[in-house]
């Protein structure tokens, strides 16, 4: 186990190297060092300015060297500084980042809730009207884009639904330390969005992996020793089918980021997808890398993470 | 695995067409009703509600972007204005009384400008009893605005884009600004110490007196006095570099409100001034206890919001109505309501400029016949339809809009490039531009607006149409479309975008900075050489350059009586016009909106929005 | 489904007494299964009616007498300027700028279907070699092959999509290549784990031992094998590609106006909808709807078809 571990972390270290590197050659070289500059300087962009961000920016440099001392300053934590803002971008994705990750969080327990839930009974009652429903309904969610979800709930919820109540709010975010109402209140409509959009391969996920244990011998054994069938499969069935589930939901989560920059744009959360739409726009990019690498780091971290957890599960796992 | 039904597959289409017709049958939100309003420009959707007005509650606001720069001489866009409105006070600005919202009035002054010296002499007299919110609070004083008027044309890259509009009437103001060292530029510390000690010769302070010597008798120039350099700015201003954080991380106030907080592109909160007497303040009520403004909004959903009476929004930030409220909008104004306005811009929005400098084609569009051909080209009547119909739009044939001073001494009915097609053809076929070898042209434009986006398409539909051009778009959002593209400075080593070719057409906008005398800001702001360019604080964004346009210029700023003046400018608009510097589309009537519990919204011109420093709340917003 | 699963239809069923019985390859069993599939049929027909629709899109424009980029300002706009409701002289009615929506509709299905089409095509094209190459050869060609594969999964594709476009200016091609690129990478890994299980067989060992050099072996051994899940896989990401460039185009930086597609239609009718604009968000939504369930339940049938017991994959 341990040397898988240490193979494993090294891989993860790896990937986040080479990760590094693209993103790098991406941003800082692709463009060239004069259209860096410019980008940074913006409306600004009198010679003596774009001259000094060079400087700064060690642009003049050759390639290696600036590499080194960017993912030096990575390492350090410092992923940069926002000229647009006036501040570091660790500190402008700390802020961004809670908002993300109440967005992802509450969803991730709707969609996987859902998904379990209508994939048992879709599982247990196959062909019945639920499980067409629940399968309709998969394959429906799956196929429409998340920005058209988005606005139709808020036209139905938010607008149509005004006169009776105010509680859909039309966009915005509440941090959760400064309202605990308001930060629920103001992302359900973003919540049921993501959940339902992603929740449809949860479903024929959680349906398909319990068909399959309910196929086992054990299982077998077990209705034939009488037990009713309902105990047959919470108790024997259920937890088995939930190891893709999860799995699934653990990658899920760490590549949300491209999923909930959509969300996000159309419901105003200022998280991290929206602040990289921002930074993108004013062409900020000590902003756009800072988040691109976070994401790719927190993927390699989750991956490196459920991994580990399956081999812990299944030794099996660990030859590979 | 199962098998999906088909049946099933079917009934849920179905369910699914079914839904959604119900929703968009019942979406319909027209007023329907006999017309018992005339749709006039200046109907005010003043809601003046029952009862006296009501002090207290928070006012909130939503909009899609931020202030363009967050200081307190600086600042150049509505959005910029409307900050400033609760903040920062000029020695003039506009008070919010329906039908005088454009004529100036004291507001840092005690009264109108006392002219002497055949009017070379203009002298302004400070309030006093106003104080900064500072601590200890500290008196605001006549030198608080000359530092505003000094250190407003300071070399960095946030200095006022206006500059242009008065800085070679105020005798030594020229050379002043000129004189900053180089290092002020990137260094607070020399910006401070040269604003401090250096004067400029024809700005005189004595006790609360300021005295203006003109190069010129200025009549219009109290328009100029509204207009942010003529702030009061404390020296705490100068810690920083204008528009840095150490400036904008704390701003002080004189105004009835202050700000408590300030995240760039996120939100910005307002609180009552303490320090702050509605006793020495004519033009600002200040009913409200609080304003939140919240930058992450979206246009559409903006309109939809306010339209429910939501208390998470009173009135929109900087979101204009997008046209495709506009039908709704006037039905509201025409049935009577009392939450949609319909006020004059008196601007020239969008006005399509003409990159003379551009490479691309050989120059093509340094060629004043190759711009006159696409003039010919172009038929305004469909992109008014386009951009809202007659009903919001007043057709522009010429610079200056009905109005303005000047625009009167052009002949009725100007109109130098009617639609001709066939025209258009033969002249770009003389320059060498057919079918097979097109014209081609880059034409840059905002795509986060409507209505700009409807322009865009309809002219690039109209060109193409000819035959004899090819029209590409260079999509952008509002703030790189003028930041990275039209004021980007154009430097030896570091040519401009239009230098580049980036650019062969664009549609911005250009609103004067004050109104009614404002010919001169037209004139020097976008036709002037080269005090008009980017670089050197004006809009002159196609690098248009003409001798004898600047010598009318001139002409007319030296004439004794406006009415001499007027003639001048009007000859100015029609060389202008001659020499295809740009294409007029329209003056459009600006539409807004707001919630039913907002109370007493005047709208003013300068933010295209109702004044948040004046309305009033009747349920308090949470 | 619990006991053995019999699938609907007669795939494996009744023989006409006397008739020879012949061994069927899984391809074989495959297409009958899917052959008696009538979700699938309706779904293979609704994409054909589509592409159909979509190259005929000028016999369309040439009906109406709309072409797609026509703006028809006085009969197509109202009198301020908004869209006008479907009638006879405009099907689906208009857009917001006075166009034809019913023939812009159709003529966004050709960049959705070649966007959709072309992205899989390479991703397969990808998927199919790293695969090949990192579960046959294995070793350190695999451990690369597999770095590889985690950067690009590691990096969110929508970002990366809008800073490309947004230093190189938009574009369709863009968008193909950037769809294409990156959703290689899970067929890839399928590929990889189906040759790990198939390199030891029998024959496969035979024919090394023949003396077939690896690229042989790979191609034309192993290759037919792995098509299967490909076919499956490919048929799910077809889908899942039209839906990326749509909200590629929502955010700005899809294919570039005044080219028809559905996601900036949708885009721009967002902002619409709520004035009672309703069909002009209606009709692109509807249709990448139809478009991208069709595709979705025809992917279904096709791995129902190899694997009616969802065991081989889920």
């Amino acid at each position: 186990m341990i040397r898988f571990l240490v193979r494993r972390l090294a891989q993860a270290i790896v990937v986040l190297w080479a990760t590094s590197a693209v993103v790098f050659l991406l941003f800082f070289v692709g463009p060239g060092p004069n259209r860096v500059a410019r980008t940074f300087a913006g409306r600004f962009g009198t010679a003596a300015r774009i001259a000094q961000i060079k400087h700064d920016l060690h642009l003049d440099q050759p390639l290696y060297l600036q590499y080194s001392h960017w993912a030096w300053n990575v390492l350090h934590g410092d992923l940069g500084y926002d000229y647009y803002k006036g501040e570091p971008v660790i500190s402008v994705i700390a802020q961004a980042a809670s908002a993300t990750i109440s967005l992802v969080l509450g969803a991730a327990v709707l969609w996987i809730s859902y998904g379990i839930f209508s994939g048992v009974v879709s599982a247990v009652k196959p062909r019945s009207l639920l499980d067409r429903g629940f399968t309709s309904a998969a394959l429906f969610f799956y196929s429409m884009p998340a920005f058209v979800l988005g606005l139709s709930l808020i036209w139905v919820f938010a607008y149509k639904l005004s006169p009776v109540t105010t509680f859909f709010p039309f966009h915005g975010y509440v941090p959760l330390t400064a309202s605990p109402f308001g930060w629920f209140e103001h992302l359900i409509l973003p919540w049921l969005t993501l959940a339902l959009v992603t929740s449809a391969t949860y479903t024929r996920l959680a349906r398909a992996s319990m068909l399959d244990v309910m196929g086992e011998d054990y299982v077998r054994t077990a209705r034939s020793k009488g037990m009713p069938e309902r105990r047959v499969v919470m108790v024997h069935a259920l937890r088995p089918s939930l190891t893709p589930v999860v799995t699934q939901a653990g990658l899920d989560i760490g590549t949300a980021l491209g999923g909930v920059i959509l969300i996000e744009t159309v419901f105003g959360i200022p998280g991290l997808g929206w602040t990289a739409v921002q930074a993108i726009n004013q062409q900020d990019l000590p902003v756009i890398v800072g988040i691109v690498v976070l994401a790719a780091a927190f993927v390699v971290l989750v991956n490196m993470l459920v991994d580990i957890a399956y081999a812990a599960l299944d030794p099996r796992v660990r030859l590979h | 695995m199962r098998h999906f039904h088909p049946r099933a597959y079917g009934a849920m289409v179905g369910a699914v067409v079914l839904i959604i017709l119900v929703a968009a049958c019942t979406s319909a939100t027209s007023i329907s009703g006999q017309p018992t309003q005339a749709l006039a420009p200046g109907w005010q959707g003043l809601n003046p509600g029952t009862g006296a007005p009501q002090y207290g509650g928070i006012l909130n606001m939503v909009g899609v972007s931020d202030v363009a720069v967050m200081d307190y001489d600086i600042g150049y866009y509505r959005t910029d204005f409307q900050v400033l409105r609760l903040t920062v006070r000029q020695l003039y600005s506009w008070p919010a009384i329906p039908g005088h919202t454009l004529t100036p009035a004291p507001d840092l002054a005690t009264g109108m400008p006392v002219a002497t010296d055949n009017g070379l002499k203009q002298t302004v007299t400070i309030r006093s009893g106003l104080v900064w919110n500072t601590s200890p609070p500290r008196p605001v004083t006549a030198q608080d605005v000359v530092r505003g008027i000094k250190r407003a044309c300071n070399p960095s890259p946030y200095t006022f884009g206006g500059m242009a509009d008065f800085e070679s009437t105020i005798r030594g103001l020229t050379a002043y600004c000129s004189g900053y060292p180089a290092a002020a530029a990137t260094s607070a510390a020399v910006m401070k110490q040269y604003i401090e000690s250096h004067s400029v010769s024809g700005i005189a302070v004595s006790g609360n007196n300021i005295t203006f010597t003109l190069t010129r008798p200025a009549p219009w120039l109290i328009g100029a006095m509204t207009l942010p350099p003529f702030s009061a700015v404390p020296i705490e201003a100068e810690d920083g570099l204008p528009g840095s954080p150490q400036v904008y991380g704390h701003m002080y106030s004189d105004g009835p409100y202050e700000i408590t907080s300030y995240t760039p592109k996120k939100s910005i909160t307002f609180a009552r001034n303490p320090q702050w007497k509605a006793s020495t303040d004519p033009l600002r009520k200040a009913y409200v206890n609080a304003i939140n403004v919240d930058e992450t909004g979206n246009q559409a959903t903006i309109y939809q919001e306010m339209a429910t009476g939501s208390p998470s929004l009173g009135m929109s930030f900087d979101a204009l109505a997008p046209p495709a409220a506009y039908s709704q909008l006037l039905d509201m104004i025409k049935s009577g309501s009392q939450l949609a306005n319909m006020g004059a811009t008196y601007q020239s929005n969008p006005y399509l400029v003409f990159s003379t400098v551009s490479p691309n084609d050989g120059g093509a569009l340094g060629k004043v016949a190759v711009r006159q051909a696409l003039c010919y080209g172009v038929q305004r009547s469909q992109l008014i339809k386009t951009l809202g119909g007659t009903a919001v739009n007043i057709p522009l044939t010429h610079v200056l809009p009905p109005g303005t001073d000047g625009a009167q001494d052009v002949p009725g009915g100007y109109d130098p490039y009617p639609y001709n097609p066939s025209k258009a053809r033969s002249m770009l076929a003389a320059a060498g531009f057919t079918a097979s070898h097109p014209l081609r042209l880059k034409l840059l434009y905002r795509s986060d607006s409507q209505g700009n986006t409807k322009a865009f398409t309809n002219i690039a539909s109209q060109l193409d149409a000819l035959g004899s051009v090819s029209v590409t778009g260079v999509p952008t959002n509002q703030s790189d479309f003028y930041g990275k593209y039209l004021l980007a400075p154009n430097s030896p080593g570091n040519p401009a975008p239009a230098y580049q070719g980036a650019w062969d057409l664009a549609l911005p906008a250009f609103g004067p900075d004050w109104y009614g005398n404002s010919a001169v800001t037209w004139f020097n702001e976008l036709f002037l050489s080269p005090g008009g360019f980017a670089a050197n604080g004006g809009v002159n964004f196609g690098y248009f350059s003409s001798a004898a346009v600047n010598d009318t210029i001139s002409q007319a700023l030296s004439q004794p009586t406006e009415a001499q003046a007027d003639v001048y400018w009007a000859k100015a608009d029609e060389e202008v016009m001659q020499a295809a510097a740009i294409y007029p589309i329209t003056e459009p009537l600006q539409l807004a909106e707001h919630a039913p519990y907002v109370h007493n919204a005047v709208y003013m011109i300068p933010f295209l929005n109702f004044d948040p420093a004046n309305v009033w709340l009747s349920k308090p917003g949470s | 489904m619990t006991g053995p699963a019999t699938a609907t239809g007669t795939a494996a069923g009744a023989e006409p007494a006397g008739r020879k019985i012949e061994g069927r390859s899984p391809w074989r069993l495959a297409y009958e299964r899917l052959r008696s599939d009538r979700s699938a049929k309706i779904a293979a027909g609704t994409i054909l009616v589509i592409a159909l629709l979509a190259i005929c899109a000028p016999v369309f424009a040439a009906i109406t007498g709309h072409g797609p980029d026509q703006q028809f300002i006085n009969i197509g706009e109202n009198a301020n300027g908004g869209p006008v409701p479907p009638s006879g002289t405009f099907w689906f009615g208009t857009d917001s700028n006075g166009r034809d929506l019913f023939v812009r509709v159709l003529y966004g299905a050709r960049v959705s279907l070649l966007v959709g089409v072309l992205a899989t095509a390479i991703s397969v094209a990808l998927g199919v070699v790293f695969g090949l190459a990192a579960g046959y050869i294995g070793g350190l060609v695999d451990s690369l092959i597999a770095r590889v594969i985690d950067v690009l999964l590691s990096i969110p594709l929508v970002l990366i999509a809008i800073s490309v476009a947004y230093i190189s200016g938009p574009g369709i091609w863009l968008v193909i290549v950037i769809v294409g690129v990156l959703s290689f990478t899970y067929l890839a890994r399928i590929v990889r784990g189906q040759v790990i299980s198939l390199k030891e067989k029998e024959y496969i060992q035979a024919a090394r031992a023949l003396g077939a050099g690896p690229w042989r072996i790979m191609f034309t051994d192993l290759l037919p094998n792995v098509m299967a899940q490909v076919i499956v896989y490919a048929s799910l990401l077809i889908p899942l590609a039209i839906v990326t460039e749509a909200a590629l185009s929502f955010l700005g930086v899809g294919v570039p106006p005044p080219t028809p597609d559905w996601g900036q239609m949708i885009d721009d009718a967002s902002g619409y909808y709520q004035y009672g604009y309703w069909w002009y968000l209606f009709f692109p939504s509807l249709a990448l709807l139809i478009t991208t369930l069709a595709f979705n339940i025809l992917g279904d049938s096709v791995r129902d078809a190899f694997d009616p017991r969802g065991r081989l994959f889920v």
